[in-house]
Order: C-alpha cells, then sequence, then structure tokens
C-alpha cells in the first residue's frame, strides 16, 4: 500500500483526477501507438520527471517501484533476443543445438529494446497517475464515470476492507506466531488454513456488522457519498495540451525518420 | 418529556436463547443516560432495538410517546432522529475517505449539495478533526476513527445519539475529551445521548441518569449516588463501584468514618471530605 501514500504526499495530489487520467492516458496511447524507442524513452523521461522533480516524490521509492515491472520487462526482452533458425548468418552469436541454430541478431536486440521501451513509457505513464493520485480521488471519477454506480461502491468496500482483513491477519498471525504456530514446517501449514479460514468467517461478520452499521446511518441499497469538486487546474491543461501535441508531432517525425 | 421508552422489550436470539428479557426503561430528553452492564448482559442488542434495526420479539419501543413502526418509510424517519455510534468504528467507517464517509447519513437525508458540504465540514470541526478530512481512513489512528464515526452520526443532526462503549480503547485524554465533547453536544444542541459502558470510573461524572443491565434484565435505575448506594448489590452482578466512591466506603465501612459512599465523584467526594475536616471530626 506504499503506492497510495506517496500519492497522498504528492505535489500533484491537488490536480484534478480527471485532468491526470487525461493526461497519463493520451500520453500512454502515443507512447503504444508511436512505437519508437525515442518517443519511450522520452515519455518515460517526462513521467518520471513530473513523478519526482514536479511531484516531490522520492528518486529512491519510484526506482524501488520501477524495479518491479522492469524485471518482467527484461524477463521477455531476453525472449525476443532470442531467435531459432536453420541459418546463422543474421545472428552476432549463435549455438547449434541439432539441426537448428539458437542465437541473437542484431534486428533482434533492436526489436527487444524497442520493445521494452515501449513497455517501460507505458508503465511509467501508468506509475504517474498512481503515484499522484489517491484510490479515493480514483473512486470519485469511477463513480461519475457512466459505469454503473455499484462497481465504484464494490472497488471501494473492497480497498478500505483490504486494510482491516489486512489489520485481522496481520493480528492473527502474530498470535499464532507467538505460541510458535510457525515453528516446523507442520505448524506452519497447519496455522495458515487457520489463519486462513478464521479471516473467512471475520470476514463474513464484518459484513454483517457494516451492513447494520450502513443501515444505521439511512441505507437504502445504495451508496450516497459527496464527492469534492477538484479544481481544474489551468496551467496543468496547457502543460497536457503542449505535451500531447509537441509529442505527437515528435511521433509522427520519429516514424517518418524510423528512430 | 421521555424520549424513548421500551416496555417489556423482548428479544430472543435464533437459537432460543434470550438477549433482553421484559426491558421497561425510559430515557429523557436532553440528558446523558448510561447503561451500565458487565460484557454479555445485552447493550447492544437493547441499542439495536432502539433504531429498528433489530425487532422486538415482545413489547414495545417508543420514540416521543408513539409505538415505533416497522415500515421503510417510518424506520428511515426514526433512524434519522436516533443515531447510533458504534463500539468499532472499523464497523461504521465504510469509505477510504474521511469526508465522504462523514457525508453518507447526510446525502441519505436528500439535502442540497451545499448542505450536505456545510454539515460535513461543522460535524468533522465539531468532533476536532477537520484537518484530516482528506486523509484515508485507514491512516487514521483508533481515536480519530472514533471521532469520525461520531461525526458521520453528527451530520444526521439526530434527536437522540446513542454510544455502544465509546471509551473503549481510548486513552486516558482521549476518554475525557471525548466525554467531554459528549457532554457539550448535549448540552449545547439538546440532545440525547444514550452511552453503553463498562468503563464505571466515568459514569458518574457524566450521566445523569443510569440503569444497571445484567443477563438481558434490568436490575436497577436512578441518579449516580442513588446507583452508587448500594454497592453490594452491583457487585452481584460483575460490577463494582467507582474508586472514589470504594475509597469512602472502605473509610465508612472498616474505619467507621461517617462518610456518605454514593459520593463517585472527585468533586462531590472532596466536599464530602471537607465537610468533615471542617466540623473536625477527624482532627
Amino acid at each position: 500500500m506504499i503506492i497510495d501514500s506517496l500519492a497522498y504526499a504528492s505535489r500533484l495530489r491537488t490536480i484534478a483526477a480527471v485532468q491526470k487520467l487525461i493526461f497519463s492516458a493520451a500520453a500512454m496511447i502515443i507512447c503504444i501507438a508511436a512505437n519508437s524507442f525515442a518517443i519511450s524513452a522520452l515519455t518515460a523521461a517526462v513521467m518520471l520527471f513530473m513523478i519526482i522533480r514536479v511531484g516531490g516524490t522520492r528518486a529512491k521509492n519510484v526506482f524501488k517501484l520501477m524495479c518491479i515491472p522492469v524485471i518482467f520487462i527484461a524477463a521477455s526482452a531476453a525472449a525476443i533476443v532470442v531467435s531459432i533458425g536453420s541459418d546463422s548468418s543474421a545472428m552476432i552469436c549463435a549455438v547449434k543445438i541439432g539441426g537448428a541454430y539458437l542465437g541473437v541478431s542484431a534486428s533482434g536486440i533492436a526489436a527487444a529494446a524497442r520493445t521494452s521501451a515501449k513497455a517501460l513509457g507505458a508503465v511509467s505513464c501508468m506509475y504517474f497517475l498512481s503515484l499522484t493520485t489517491p484510490m479515493t480521488d480514483l473512486f470519485s471519477l469511477l463513480r461519475k464515470s457512466p459505469l454503473p454506480d455499484f462497481i465504484a461502491e464494490i472497488a471501494e468496500l473492497i480497498y478500505r476492507y483490504i486494510f482491516v482483513l489486512f489489520d485481522a491477519a496481520e493480528r492473527i498471525r502474530i498470535a499464532q506466531e507467538t505460541r510458535l504456530g510457525y515453528a516446523t514446517l507442520k505448524t506452519s501449514y497447519r496455522s495458515t488454513a487457520q489463519l486462513a479460514s478464521n479471516l473467512f468467517m471475520r470476514a463474513f461478520r464484518q459484513a454483517d456488522r457494516t451492513y447494520t452499521a450502513l443501515a444505521s446511518r439511512g441505507y437504502e441499497g445504495e451508496i450516497n457519498v459527496i464527492s469534492e469538486r477538484q479544481k481544474i487546474s489551468a496551467r496543468f491543461c496547457v502543460f497536457s495540451a503542449a505535451y500531447i501535441l509537441t509529442v505527437t508531432a515528435a511521433a509522427l517525425f520519429a516514424g517518418k525518420a524510423g528512430i | 418529556m421521555n424520549i424513548i421508552e421500551t416496555e417489556k422489550l423482548s428479544y430472543k436470539y435464533d437459537d432460543g436463547s434470550y438477549a433482553l428479557r421484559d426491558v421497561d426503561l425510559t430515557f429523557e430528553k436532553g440528558r446523558i443516560t448510561s447503561v451500565l452492564g458487565a460484557n454479555g448482559a445485552g447493550k447492544s442488542t437493547l441499542f439495536l432495538n432502539m433504531n429498528g434495526v433489530l425487532h422486538p420479539t415482545n413489547g414495545k419501543v417508543r420514540f416521543c410517546g408513539e409505538d415505533i413502526k416497522y415500515d421503510k418509510k417510518s424506520l428511515n424517519e426514526l433512524r434519522r432522529r436516533v443515531g447510533i455510534v458504534f463500539q468499532d468504528p472499523d464497523d461504521q467507517l465504510f469509505s477510504a475517505s474521511v469526508f465522504q464517509d462523514v457525508s453518507f447519513g447526510a446525502m441519505n437525508l436528500k439535502l442540497d449539495r451545499s448542505e450536505v458540504i456545510s454539515r460535513t465540514e461543522s460535524a468533522l470541526k465539531r468532533v476536532g478533526i477537520e484537518h484530516l478530512k482528506d486523509n484515508p481512513t485507514h491512516a487514521l489512528s483508533f481515536g480519530q476513527k472514533k471521532r469520525a464515526a461520531i461525526a458521520g452520526i453528527l451530520v444526521m443532526r439526530p434527536e437522540v445519539i446513542i454510544l455502544d462503549e465509546p471509551t473503549a480503547g481510548l486513552d486516558p485524554m482521549g476518554v475525557s475529551s471525548l466525554m467531554g465533547l459528549l457532554k457539550d453536544i448535549c448540552r449545547s444542541e439538546g440532545a440525547t445521548i444514550i452511552i453503553s459502558t463498562h468503563d464505571i470510573d466515568v459514569v458518574p461524572v457524566y450521566s445523569d441518569y443510569i440503569y444497571v443491565l445484567d443477563k438481558g434484565e434490568v436490575l436497577k435505575g436512578g441518579t449516580p449516588e442513588e446507583i452508587f448506594r448500594d454497592p453490594d448489590a452491583l457487585r452481584a452482578h460483575n460490577l463494582r463501584l467507582p474508586r472514589i466512591a470504594h475509597l469512602l466506603e472502605v473509610l465508612n465501612k472498616a474505619d467507621g468514618i461517617d462518610l456518605d459512599f454514593s459520593k463517585s465523584t472527585i468533586s462531590a467526594a472532596r466536599r464530602e471530605l471537607l465537610k468533615l475536616i471542617r466540623t473536625d471530626t477527624i482532627l
């Protein structure tokens, strides 16, 4: 849940969620559609700049979070780089296995680099949104969207009670651990099973109590809450428009130049 | 005037055991009434019967002199006027945003947007957590969550506020500031406040009237002085005297000093002791 607390601390938090959503979605679409190494790198650089320099999120935290997708991207890049063929002339280096060659070609490296950069650019757009916008703002946005309200309601209830259940699970785990519940592999299995079933029962009781409390406050099947209107930032509007126009133009140029 | 009355109220659980049996209670308007009882005495069940969440198995609950009805419209009206603050604030706070959670009750009253916002803001201010309105609910401390839960009820401007164990889990400063807040809400807004608790030292300081409940039955009702005049009856039901009153009782019974041990607050006990000192009966 570190992402959410970083979002709360971000200086870009006060920008209306809808603006940030449009900006990050547009940037992501351009990045993917351009299919260019240069544009992908530019997108990632701008997003990281926005998160770290403008938003004020510590670079260390951002890079730590970035490690997660980078591991997946690296794994898939490795799969793209290595190719199999009957001819090794296009390959920089190759190993012969039976009648086929397993090797690395220049075009393979280029494709892997382009795909990785594109994925990284798209992920950084996502991170821009999630590191500057708390979940509660996104829920408000979801409520205003044309999607049925119950989707937003369920999403929000799940999000809220994840914390309550996490707390409960942690307390049960500690209670078990202080009584040697995880001393051996065998007891660990048993303790984990008990924790899971216990938590399941608690979730049921919690749902019951929450329903009662909601009913006492006039719940009639619909969760109505006020969402504070966020002021649209003119500066961010201008910035987004300028970014979208410039990068689209750059993408067209990059497409022609083939970079 | 009695704002809530119960008449021979009984509530039976699904397993056939009784949570409440022939409970007759009256709650006077504009007062703080405490319902004292050990764990499992039936306090929470009583409260849920009082705002129509649970239906009595037998007997009646009256609000403002009229039997409560259980059709949807009457229930909504009742719940607007009788608010419950639950013991565990995590049961009540369903929203990840404090501001939105507090606004929920007001939104259900179908008020104007501006009215909802102003009520939400003033309720947050009233309980002293207006600086936390933009924080996520899960980042609040237990005491702050408790205050948020109270704010969530205050926005509905109820005539009766029922609080189930409001002091449970709070630190000593938290207890006195919360009880001070409740007393203030009662005095300045004329709200009727009903509290369940087993925090016996707090009871005489803030209560106008006390009921003692045990195993689903009402044992006794009276002012704090009346209740604490009979300590043996309390002890028979897993309760005790407040510490102050207990000291006076020991001085009275063990040392034979003429003291009224129903004086259970510091100020009342102080007066009692000063009277003794000034009349030089011990010096």
